[in-house]
């Protein structure tokens, strides 16, 4: 199954790395984040992420055909994009190749971003921002950069991907910001930024981010449509459920 | 008992409808309408115990010109105008003319409301729509 989806590299990997995930999930908030680093770090294109069982498309960006999901780089960072909704009976596999090779590839930490919908998102001015841990340790790394997340279920890439590092004793951060279910969320983008600078000691500015909220709102539409589908297929509503067991 | 067997019915024949709509437009259904200049905005349906809670995103939206209508018990319409006109060329995409100066959504309720007793609030660029669920 791991191998359906493959990592390819078409540039250096650096010796050590963090890795930034950002997928379609609820309101986009990990594709719309990890945009926008790749751009405000012009971070360099160095590989892709390839399925004969993906959809039969490209992208194109400034004329050049590229895969929809992209592997970026610059110093110790190494960020996968995708800007097309992941089809659900693919989760598995891309979650598995993403932190197989991650491991194959020497990673220090894996740091997952996504939304945690709520029904209240309209009120919200800040957007509060919750981690789910691969291990008790990453604790004390976290501080104060997100409130860590104790019961609960996650549905998704993310969801196996946490779990395959935690099996793995691989340090993974699933940053999880309230956000809109299915409408594309920047603000919530920028407060998982924000986080993401406490965390790494990075500093990515987001007002840019902010300012182009409402273009970034509608030219994400279409894709949040598409991964609004692939969420109801995985059942994505039951991460709002209460665990049964307790202790 | 029989008024849930109705409307479970009208739903499947809604998403049949939907699927022919779909095959017989082809690739000109991802909600950009270039003839009406209009925009199929994003929504989403909550349906609580005695109101069903409508969102719409709608951004680059003048917050003076939303229209909602109820021309039925099941269905609700939205039109929106944007602020200024939007091309395919203000979000990078070149080789598509048109521009759209509205958001326009004819969205069918899962459960009968009334229109008395509606209210409305625009905050974020996202209209929110509370509407009593028909007793």
């Amino acid at each position: 199954m791991a191998d359906e989806v493959k990592i390819i590299e078409r540039g250096p990997i650096p010796e050590k790395f963090t890795l930034i995930t950002g997928l379609p999930d609820v309101g986009l908030v990990g594709l719309v984040a990890a945009s926008h680093m790749v751009s405000s770090l012009k971070m360099e294109e160095v590989g892709s992420v390839e399925s004969d069982l993906f959809p039969p498309m490209i992208v194109l960006h400034d004329g050049i055909p590229k895969s929809p999901i992209r592997l970026f780089s610059n110093g110790s960072l190494v960020v996968i994009v995708a800007e097309t909704a992941i089809p659900a009976a693919l989760t598995r596999s891309l979650a598995d190749a993403i932190v197989n090779w991650a491991a194959s590839r020497n990673v220090e930490t894996v740091i997952s971003i996504g939304g945690m919908a709520v029904q209240n998102r309209q009120d919200l001015d800040v957007p509060k921002v919750f981690a789910a841990l691969s291990d008790k340790s990453l604790e004390k790394r976290l501080g104060d950069a997100a409130e860590v997340l104790g019961e609960g279920y996650i549905v998704g890439a993310y969801a196996l991907m946490l779990r395959k590092c935690a099996e793995m004793k691989l340090p993974a951060i699933t940053l999880l910001t309230q956000s809109f279910y299915n409408y594309p969320d920047p603000e919530a983008a920028a407060a998982a930024l924000n986080s993401l600078n406490k965390i790494l000691g990075l500093k990515i500015e987001v007002s840019d981010l902010l300012q182009k909220g409402e273009e970034i709102r509608l030219k994400a539409k279409d894709v949040m449509k598409r991964t609004q589908t692939e969420m109801a297929r995985m059942d994505k509503s039951q991460e709002y459920e209460i665990p049964a067991l307790y202790g | 008992m029989s008024h849930e067997r109705r409307k479970h019915f009208h739903e499947v024949m809604d998403e049949y409808f939907k699927r022919i709509e779909h095959l017989i437009e082809g690739p000109f259904t991802s909600g950009w309408n270039e003839a009406a200049q209009s925009i199929e905005p994003l929504y989403n349906i909550s349906v609580g115990s005695h109101e069903v809670i409508l969102t719409v995103d709608l951004p680059y939206v003048d917050p003076g010109q939303v229209t909602i209508k109820v021309p039925a018990n099941d269905t609700i319409e939205v039109q929106a105008n944007t602020k200024r006109k939007i091309t395919f060329a203000d979000m990078g995409v070149r080789h598509r003319g048109g521009q759209f100066k509205c958001y326009r959504a004819r969205i069918h309720m899962p459960v009968p409301v009334v229109e008395s007793g509606m209210t409305s609030k625009l905050k974020r660029g996202i209209l929110q729509v509370n509407l009593p669920r028909e007793v």
